[in-house]
């Protein structure tokens, strides 16, 4: 049994006390760290406003001069140079002129990032051993157009860390093209959809190059480069990649088959069998993309199937077999079925609606 | 003089884009939100608006489809999209653009898109 | 020794070991969330969100907007919602019976028509009357529901019934949204690959003071309304430090009705909003985690730290306490329906810690409170407390509390730093010193409330009276 006496040695009042004026203490220094922080937020705030008219204003000018010029940089940028968080801020402000504006005027751009010393910062991030600075380094070289960094850069492009590894890879795309996408050939970590829809965005601003290497990204081992090669069929409509298509169609991965059943459909004008065998088999998803799909290249000989998925128990996979069977020339067969049937009526009010009958 | 109406937040864009457009004889007035560059539309009267589609509160949209509410097609409309957005370009034209232009683009390109338009 | 002494005696340690495991349990969240709010600062620092906003590749979504009686604010509500930056977007508002002027509003501001759709009820719910869209191609996005009045979480159940897109964000139709809310909501979706997302919580903030112009945030400013400003310390605590903490390992529990992002189909498979509750949105976050772990499939649910979302904060006491009232009553109710979580290895983290944790320290903290100033009652009356004891452990709590709230108001200058005004800064601390003489027993006086409620069975909503933000004249 422990004793009243006891208990109260062990929280005494001293101890209390103590206590109380720890965490006061404590509080106190949180109070000043907030004061401090707001101060110099507040200065940055003003110093970033003080130099953003004339920054802006200097870049502009810049940006009109057609031919490389050397360009002034007056007392006050100079000034403000000096600062490394004032740098980083100059900096981005290069980097938002460079994603906004393209062509011969952005040269000039370049040369001022390399004249502030810029670029030489950029590198050290590079090489820092701190995963927001490294990659924050790639980012900035390949928005600046620094190719003689590339090498270094392709070296990070299975990199542990993820931001590296998908700044690494943007750089690399960015540099290159389609060249650029040779690192999905060695690629062990996973590409999530974020950075796939990146890259994608980046090929879409160029002109088709060859993919030599599609045959051997469908069949990776790597599910999310196999998901991702699959994306560029569909895109660039890579019809020699048929086959390999097909067998992405029975994948274990529920996201590969989806991607595969709409990348078919690119690459062919009518639906392959297997569709037809997979699809009892398929998530509820899969089974409206399957039926989407035959919506655009699904004949008059689909309609059976077609037919038979307007008994499935969930109303939007009858919607997609519905919607599919207008444009297979299956209306008439749909009108029959939906005779004394509630939930088809509607389903074909809805259907008519859509297609503007 | 031909005045031009200029909606795009991002500061630093805004100005390259005026400078460029004054260094060609053009009379520019800007605007950094869709809601205030419908308010200039009434009160400037521009012969060509360039909006870019991804505006602080009132959309691009908004803005093509207003100027198309208040006035004719004497008015010409630029739409300045980012990449990846074919899609809304192409509801800008259904809503009565002219031309667009795709982030980044180059300021002769520009021009030249809006000279053009100034002569049809 | 006596029986009432020994009485005493445990209580006093049962107290004493409570309040320990508390404070603990803070510090661990407070130093958790630290690393996690840089590690999100540092990788979004030059992330390109736009990008989303228009890509073909991006998932598509349904934001889903229960409305009721906002006719006053409907039109610009919606408008805002329509100003969005998302392309693949449908903004489905649901008019849940509403008795004023709401649906007309809407049909005449929108130009809208009936359309024919055939609605599954995969989640049943009340009768809907009709699927509304607009003629003009600027409203593309829009669809309005017009359903039987059922509540709000049968209102979101037409909503989901009715959206066609994958990925659903329910929020609160009178919420006002960042234009970029949706892109950082739905960048954790594309990016976890270990794990399912089923489920992404946003920040909500106090929007009182606040100059708001057309549905639109122009300045942000300290509440001066007391009782909204200590709601504020209160979000920024829960929201900065404690979802943080929680998001980090995994363990959320609770998703704000206010702002929040789901995976449909886990949504819909795991049954959907349940209307017995008034913590409806607790409740389906704990069914859907519930359901994953039984399937006995890797998931998650992320936590956005982004404030996105502002939203009016009562403040009167009347009805301050009756919504707390509601959030008592919603948490007791959900703890109770999965009960079987209690300390349950089977659920791994959700039946071993969230649960518990929220047993504990959310559910019970009010009435072990309570408790505790009863028998303290007692005690003075008796004569039987030690005040040296007394007073010096009160001090040690108290000051507790205030470095919890220093801490938090100091990440909050670190990170998103929304007040930024020296003055605001120093009421917002001077706000916290009445803290546990004002507003904290008054908040577990309304928890107190809500059980008596609860067991008196008294399952009423709390209607909140909203001034509206139309209303709320923007200062020069």
């Amino acid at each position: 049994m422990i004793s009243n006496e006891t208990f109260f040695d062990l929280i005494t009042p001293v101890r209390l006390y103590i206590g109380a004026l720890f965490f006061a203490s404590l509080t106190v220094i949180f109070v000043i760290m907030i004061y401090i922080r707001l101060y110099v937020k507040k200065r940055r705030f003003f110093a970033k406003q003080a130099m953003t008219s004339e920054l802006n204003h200097w870049i502009s000018e810049a940006l009109l001069e057609e031919t490389p010029v050397e360009i002034e940089v007056s007392p006050t940028l100079r000034h403000y140079l000096r600062k490394p968080i004032h740098r980083q801020y100059i900096a981005d402000s290069l980097i938002n002129v460079r994603k906004n504006i393209s062509g011969a005027a952005t040269g000039n751009i370049v040369r001022i990032y390399e004249q502030l010393g810029l670029k030489k910062d950029s590198l050290e991030k590079l090489r820092s051993m701190r995963w927001y600075r490294r990659s924050r380094g790639i980012y900035e070289l390949y928005m600046m157009g620094q190719r003689e960094a590339m090498d270094e850069i392709a070296r990070y492009t299975n990199s542990r860390n993820e931001v590296v590894r998908n700044e690494a890879q943007t750089a690399t795309v960015g540099f290159n093209g389609f060249a650029g996408l040779s690192f999905l050939t060695t690629l062990t970590h996973p590409l999530n959809a974020w950075q796939q829809l990146k890259l994608l965005e980046q090929l879409n601003k160029l002109d088709i190059e060859e993919m030599p290497h599609l045959p051997q990204w469908l069949t990776s081992s790597n599910a999310y480069v196999q998901l991702f090669a699959l994306k560029l069929t569909d895109i660039y409509q890579q019809f020699a990649m048929y086959d390999l298509v097909i067998r992405c169609l029975s994948s274990p991965s529920e996201a590969i088959r989806r991607q595969a059943t709409t990348t078919i459909r690119r690459i062919t004008g009518t639906p392959p069998a297997i569709l037809k065998e997979l699809f009892a088999g398929e998530t509820a998803a899969n089974k409206r993309n399957i039926l989407r799909q035959f919506a655009v290249i699904g004949s008059a000989e689909d309609v059976p199937f077609l037919q038979a998925q307007l008994q499935d128990p969930d109303d939007s996979i009858k919607l997609e077999a519905s919607r599919a069977m207008a444009r297979c020339e299956g209306w008439d067969t749909f009108e029959q079925m939906a005779v004394n049937n509630e939930v088809l009526t509607s389903i074909g009010k809805q259907v008519k609606y859509e297609m503007g009958l | 003089m031909p005045k031009i109406l200029l909606i795009e937040d991002d500061a630093l864009i805004q100005k390259a884009v005026e400078l460029k457009f004054k260094k060609e004889g053009f009379e520019v007035v800007c605007s950094g939100d869709g809601k205030e560059g419908i308010e200039k539309l009434m009160s400037e009267a521009p012969d060509v608006v360039i909006t870019d589609l991804m505006l602080p509160y009132t959309s691009g949209l908004e803005v093509v489809s207003a100027v198309r509410a208040i006035t004719d097609r004497t008015i010409r409309i630029v739409v300045v999209s980012g990449m990846g957005q074919e899609q809304v370009v192409e509801e800008a034209f259904e809503l009565g653009a002219d031309d667009y232009i795709t982030k980044p683009f180059s300021l002769n390109e520009l021009a030249i898109r809006i000279k053009k338009q100034l002569k049809s | 020794m006596m029986a009432w002494e020994i009485a005493v005696l445990m209580l006093t340690y049962g107290i004493f070991l409570y309040a320990v495991t508390l404070l603990t349990a803070y510090l661990l969240i407070g130093v958790a969330s630290v690393g996690e709010a840089q590690k999100y600062l540092r990788k979004n620092e030059f992330s390109d969100f736009r990008l989303l906003a228009t890509s073909r590749h991006a998932p598509s979504i349904s934001i889903l907007a229960p409305a009721y009686n906002e006719g006053a604010t409907i039109i610009e509500n919606v408008r805002s919602l329509l100003s969005l930056h998302y392309s693949d977007l449908e903004v489905v508002i649901i008019n849940d019976g509403s008795k004023d002027d709401c649906l007309q509003k809407l049909i005449d501001g929108y130009d809208l028509v009936k359309i024919e759709k055939h609605v599954q009820y995969r989640i049943a719910t009340k009768e809907v009357r009709g699927v509304y869209k607009s003629r003009k191609a600027v409203y593309r996005k829009l669809v309005v529901v017009d359903k039987v009045n059922g509540g709000k979480a049968d209102a979101l159940n037409v909503g989901i019934n009715v959206s066609s897109n994958d990925i659903i964000v329910c929020i609160d139709v009178d919420c006002i949204l960042e234009q970029d809310a949706l892109l950082k909501m739905i960048k954790p979706f594309m990016e976890e690959t270990s794990a399912k997302v089923i489920a992404s919580g946003g920040v909500v903030r106090i929007a009182n003071s606040c100059e708001i112009r057309d549905g639109r945030l122009e300045k942000i400013v300290l509440p001066t309304n007391y009782w909204a400003r200590m709601q504020s310390l209160e979000y920024i605590r829960a929201f900065i430090i404690g979802r943080m903490a929680w998001g980090r390992i995994n363990g959320l529990l609770l998703i704000s009705g206010a702002f929040g992002a789901f995976d449909k189909e886990t949504a819909v498979k795991a049954g959907g909003y349940d209307h017995r509750t008034v913590g409806e949105d607790m409740e389906l976050v704990v069914r859907m985690r519930r359901y994953m772990e039984e399937l006995g499939q890797p998931y998650k649910v992320t936590y956005i730290p982004d404030p996105l979302c502002w939203t009016e904060a009562p403040e009167s006491t009347r009805i301050l306490g009756r919504q707390r009232n509601r959030w008592t009553r919603g948490s007791v109710e959900t703890l109770k329906m999965h009960k079987v979580l209690f300390f349950n290895p089977r659920y791994n983290l959700m039946g071993m810690l969230s649960y518990p944790f929220w047993f504990f320290f959310e559910m019970l903290a009010p009435l072990i409170e309570f408790f505790g100033m009863v028998v303290f009652a007692v005690l003075t009356i008796l004569g039987l407390i030690n005040w040296h004891v007394f007073v010096a452990l009160l001090l040690f709590i108290i000051t507790f509390g205030y470095l919890f709230s220093a801490f938090a108001a100091y990440m909050e200058v670190a990170t998103f730093n929304m007040y930024r005004r020296r003055t605001e800064m120093m009421k917002l601390l001077l706000t916290a010193l009445t803290e546990p003489f004002y507003f904290h027993p008054f908040v577990v006086w309304a928890a107190v409330k809500g059980y008596v409620d609860l067991i008196r069975k008294k399952n009423s909503w709390g209607e909140m009276t909203r001034q509206g933000f139309g209303q709320t004249p923007a200062k020069k």
